[in-house]
């Protein structure tokens, strides 16, 4: 990525992803359950009767993905600083949830070894049988231009 | 904030040893395909000293540890996470023996506060989570 961009990236706060609707099944929620050594049936709200762990909400990231790769960014240039949730409502397998990504703030800083961007994504997640917001997540990338 | 006292911790745990094999399996689950979790010379032209742990693996290894450590404190049992704020201090890298713990404190009748850290073989802290518990209804 051109250093020309790197410094046109706070005009693009506001820029939205596409909205999505995924619905996982119970296979997937294990799946990530297992990896992270959750226990089984773990969830936020119950520890015995769902496979819902706060972080299973990563699997919905493919909006500032997009949103990365629509400004030229490449994964690879990106580390993550931070990331926050505000829950709801936990996951049930089967539910369709709905959700879109903006880039939320963008603020740019020099190291030295690298040209650092930390771009703010903010997703918010609604339950589409009812609309009720069910979480949001915040995520706080840092993309780096390297320098020397 | 008032000082944890010491009946309120969490010990510390072992999490388990990075592995490239685990890092494959969590960009599977996750749809993180990040290369420079799962290839070396990726990583080491974006600057980095070698393959790095996605950071949102440790994470959920935290979240996970917190969802251990609720029902087994009778003082944490009937609350639940309303949310939770990771920070991402340093790099986790293969081979790395990760160990999770922490301790909370009350907040107010219905909120407790839990912070977690997940520490290297060193004692080296790489990441946090603060999760703010509250009473389920």
């Amino acid at each position: 990525m051109s250093p020309v961009l790197m410094g046109n990236l706070k005009s693009e706060v506001g820029r939205e992803a596409k909205e999505q609707t995924i619905t996982l099944t119970e296979t997937e929620m294990k799946d990530f359950a297992n990896c992270v050594k959750a226990t089984v049936g773990a969830t936020s709200h119950s520890p015995l009767t769902s496979t819902a762990i706060p972080t299973l909400w990563t699997i919905f990231r493919q909006g500032e993905f997009e949103i990365m790769d629509a400004l030229g960014i490449q994964l690879r240039q990106v580390l993550h600083a931070e990331q926050g949730y505000e829950l709801g409502e936990p996951l049930v397998p089967g539910e369709a949830i709905r959700f879109k990504t903006r880039l939320a703030s963008v603020v740019e800083k020099k190291s030295k070894t690298a040209n650092l961007a930390f771009m703010a994504f903010e997703t918010e997640f609604v339950r589409v049988s009812d609309g009720v917001r069910v979480a949001t997540a915040r995520s706080t990338m840092v993309y780096r231009e390297l320098t020397a | 904030m008032s000082e944890f006292s010491s009946t309120n911790l969490v010990g510390f745990k072992s999490a388990g040893t990075i592995t490239l094999e685990w890092l494959k399996e969590f960009a599977r689950v996750s749809g993180d395909g990040n290369p420079i979790h799962q290839d070396e010379a990726i990583a080491k032209s974006m600057g980095l000293p070698g393959v790095i742990a996605h950071g949102m693996l440790i994470s959920s290894l935290l979240h996970s540890r917190a969802l251990e450590a609720i029902p087994e404190d009778r003082n944490l049992r009937g609350f639940h996470i309303k949310g939770s704020e990771t920070r991402f201090r340093a790099m986790t890298f293969l081979g790395d023996e990760i160990s999770i713990g922490g301790q909370w404190q009350v907040q107010g009748s219905n909120e407790i506060r839990l912070e977690l850290q997940a520490r290297n073989q060193k004692g080296e802290t790489n990441v946090t989570v603060s999760f703010t518990l509250i009473r389920a209804s």
